[in-house]
């Protein structure tokens, strides 16, 4: 990993270069925010690294530990719940034995859920990395699984 | 003086041509244009490839292939418009690599006889500014007539028609006429009376007017002043934010550029989900536009009035949606809200005054400053003036984003549009996890109303519960949320709403006596009544209203019974023999091993020690010969 974080990011606008979106940009990047990167925030904006730690912490997609190789959402907003997205998570959390972080001992996979991706239309939505998948049912989950697996 | 007449005359020029570049590309007189439906709703369901596939061909006649967003009807996605040189549009709904030569016939100039789901005239050939301007002349399948008529398509008439990242299709569907009259024509105060006399309210969920803290910002001492718009949307089941910046991201611009001249703002912020990539791309690409044409940026339109805009993308937190949340998180600061007053639009960002508006207010703004109050109050009710986007999602045939006059009758939203019929919904639940769960009944759709009864419209989410949706379950997932969704901040919000979820999981593990729901009623009250935020006021809502309509749910659940045969700890699973076929479905898909075999005929059946109650045979049985019971219920 490269020393300097941020001149990974010398390629941003002006305008993306609010700390949420520095934050949001290396959680894609790397999957995690690595405490290297806090120090190096806390000096360029003249704050306190307390002060991130208590933002990231704040926000739900930002993880200080790295992640799976590849990622799961459940999506467990209200219509994706009335429709079964918990037997999903219950179906993956079994197949996949998660630990508290939600990934899989084999660092394969990452699993979480998040509230509601606006894909209510096709409930229940589970994301695989980027690809939003619709109608899923629990009993397919190994398949999906299966199918991630084959991706590598 | 001179260089800003300059300046003017070079961007409004410059209008006039994207003006005809976008009519031409809209409804070309030569060629066929074909627009797929590529919001994340047709993306989630294939239709990147379906685009593919049409742009790759070889084409026999003059085609052009274009991405739109969507038009609001999510069920029948991927969607496409084949719209002929005549003005007649073809719309082929739930489209997939097979069917795809329908579209490709089509397009080839073959009248097609089945498989489309519905035609469109132009009402004067040449001309679409908006959904209005198309007439529904023959529908086939989907139900189109139904889904459509009842809605008065304002500010998402343009979704699903223009490409929302081309400018010039923007400005010829009549977009940034509203700005061109404001920058020259109006001063900023004549701005804030349209919206007053308007009466709009904030769609954010509180329903406030907006002109009211319009005017406390304007009239501040302090020059510095700051609009933020709130694209937030966390609201579980609502998406019409989405919707907007995916479909029509210029209008949402335009609103917001409107609300800044209007209070002497040079600094905008939008502060949306990072969940939602697509909306933030077509954001930011269409703020790169706008400055390219001069609509951002220094001396917009050569008038002296300049605005830079910023996207801040949010990590996922709930009560962001709280205005003095989200101006801690700009200002990089964890988001724990404020006590109110001072209100932001006194003290907000950096502590000058701050407008913060939702998406769906800034993009009704255009609209009134370019039709006038007067027009704006034609539909909806004297209270709530306008129309609303709403989110038609759940246990509903037809699910979409729609937008109908404020007042609308639920029977039209929910049987009419929705296409459901009345004895099938057990419950609605209006307004995101924070509103209410109500019966079903006919009411009207406006604030008042749904306060009355004990909701709340919220931004506009309307799920639908089914008979088989057990809707103590359904609290306790709400609960979980909320307890989850806390800043903290408050003590009672923060430990209360987590001792409220351990009393669900007893209430839904079947362990729990009936006393147990007056001890979730006080605690609910005490929750609502002592939290500092929206958030921890509005968290029980759930739990009041499913107490208030659907107790007696609550009372089986405390005998070990779970109506809806939903809870696990409650249910059970049983292969009807006289039914069953021995096609060893439900044998190969249990994950447990719980389904066993005999020897002989009808030999499966269930044990229910092994049992995880996942559904898995339930599911994939074909002949539904497997039974789940709860207690009496079947």
């Amino acid at each position: 990993m490269p020393e300097n974080k941020l001149k990974d990011m010398q390629h941003l606008s002006e305008d993306e270069k609010e700390i949420m979106n520095i934050l949001n940009y290396a959680q894609d990047k790397t999957g995690f925010i690595p405490r290297s990167l806090l120090i190096e925030l806390a000096e360029n904006f003249s704050i306190p690294e307390s002060q991130l730690h208590s933002l990231i912490s704040f926000f739900n997609n930002f993880h200080t530990r790295p992640a799976g190789k590849h990622r799961l959402s459940v999506c467990c907003g209200t219509a994706c719940y009335a429709r079964g997205a918990s037997l999903i998570y219950d179906r993956l959390e079994e197949t996949l034995e998660l630990d508290e972080d939600g990934t899989s001992p084999d660092g394969f996979v990452t699993v979480d859920r998040v509230y509601c991706i606006g894909a209510c239309s096709i409930a229940p939505a589970v994301i695989e990395d980027e690809e939003i998948k619709g109608k899923i049912k629990s009993h397919q989950v190994p398949l999906l699984i299966e199918e991630l697996r084959k991706k590598g | 003086m001179d260089d800003y007449s300059e300046k003017k005359q070079a961007c409004l020029s410059n209008l006039e041509e994207l003006a005809r570049i976008g009519k031409a590309s809209l409804c070309p007189a030569q060629a066929v244009r074909i627009s797929i439906g590529l919001a994340t709703c047709g993306q989630a369901v294939g239709a990147m490839d379906l685009k593919e596939r049409l742009i790759n061909r070889q084409w026999d006649s003059t085609v052009q292939v274009v991405s739109v967003g969507c038009i609001g009807a999510c069920y029948a996605e991927p969607l496409v418009d084949v719209r002929m040189p005549d003005g007649i549009h073809y719309f082929f709904g739930k489209m997939n690599s097979k069917m795809i030569w329908h579209i490709i016939r089509t397009a080839e100039g073959e009248v097609p006889t089945q498989y489309f789901w519905a035609i469109a005239k132009e009402r004067q050939t040449g001309v679409v500014r908006s959904f209005a301007d198309l007439e529904i002349v023959k529908v086939n399948l989907g139900g189109f007539d139904e889904f459509f008529l009842s809605q008065v398509k304002r500010i998402s008439g343009r979704c699903g028609l223009i490409d929302p990242a081309n400018l010039a299709e923007y400005v010829a569907t009549g977009g940034y006429l509203a700005l061109k009259k404001a920058l020259f024509f109006l001063k900023p105060k004549d701005i804030i009376a349209f919206v007053a006399d308007s009466g709009l309210r904030g769609r954010g969920g509180a329903g406030f007017l907006a002109a009211s803290k319009w005017k406390i910002t304007a009239e501040s001492v302090d020059p510095i002043r700051f609009v933020v718009a709130n694209a937030d949307e966390g609201d579980p089941g609502a998406y019409m934010d989405r919707v907007l910046l995916e479909s029509d991201p210029q209008a949402v611009l335009e609103g917001l550029i409107l609300t800044s001249y209007a209070v002497g703002a040079s600094r905008a912020y939008i502060f949306v989900r990072h969940e939602y990539s697509l909306a933030v791309s077509a954001l930011r690409h269409a703020i790169e536009c706008a400055k390219q044409a001069g609509l951002l940026g220094q001396n917009i339109l050569g008038s002296d009035f300049s605005l830079r805009v910023t996207v801040i993308e949010s990590a996922g937190a709930f009560v962001c949606g709280e205005e003095t949340s989200m101006l801690q998180v700009i200002e990089g600061k964890r988001g724990t809200p404020h006590l109110r007053p001072p209100y932001p639009a006194v003290s907000g960002l950096k502590s000058h005054p701050t407008i913060i508006n939702n998406v769906e207010t800034l993009a009704n703004i255009p609209w009134i400053v370019l039709n006038g109050a007067k027009e704006y109050r034609a539909v909806g009710t004297q209270q709530s003036p306008g129309t609303k986007l709403f989110c038609l999602t759940g246990d509903v045939k037809r699910t979409g984003f729609i937008e109908v006059p404020m007042g609308i009758s639920s029977k039209i939203v929910f049987e009419k549009i929705g296409g459901t019929r009345a004895k099938k919904i057990k419950a609605l639940q209006i307004g995101g996890p924070a509103g209410g769960i109500l019966k079903y009944g006919d009411f009207n759709m406006d604030y008042e109303t749904l306060a009355s009864e004990g909701g709340c419209l919220g931004s506009g989410g309307l799920v639908v519960l089914n008979f088989r949706r057990c809707l103590v379950d359904l609290a306790r997932h709400l609960i979980s949320f909320m307890a989850r969704e806390s800043c903290g901040r408050c003590t009672i919000c923060r430990d209360g709403l987590k001792k409220l979820e351990s009393m669900f999981i007893t209430l839904t593990s079947g362990k729990a006596e009936v006393k147990i729901l007056d001890e979730i009623e006080e605690l609910s009250h005490v929750i609502a009544d002592l939290s500092l935020c929206g958030l921890g006021r509005t968290s029980v809502n759930s739990v009041l209203t499913t107490l208030r309509y659907f107790r007696s749910e609550y009372i089986e659940h405390t005998k070990g019974v779970c109506p809806a045969i939903f809870c696990k700890a409650m249910i059970d699973f049983e292969i009807i023999q006289s039914q069953c076929r021995d096609c060893r479905s439900c044998y190969v898909v249990c994950p447990s091993g719980a389904v066993s075999a005999r020897s002989g005929k009808q030999r499966f059946f269930v044990d229910l020690k092994l049992c995880i109650r996942c559904w898995a045979c339930y599911e994939t049985c074909p002949f539904a010969c497997i039974k789940s019971t709860s207690g009496d219920y079947v």
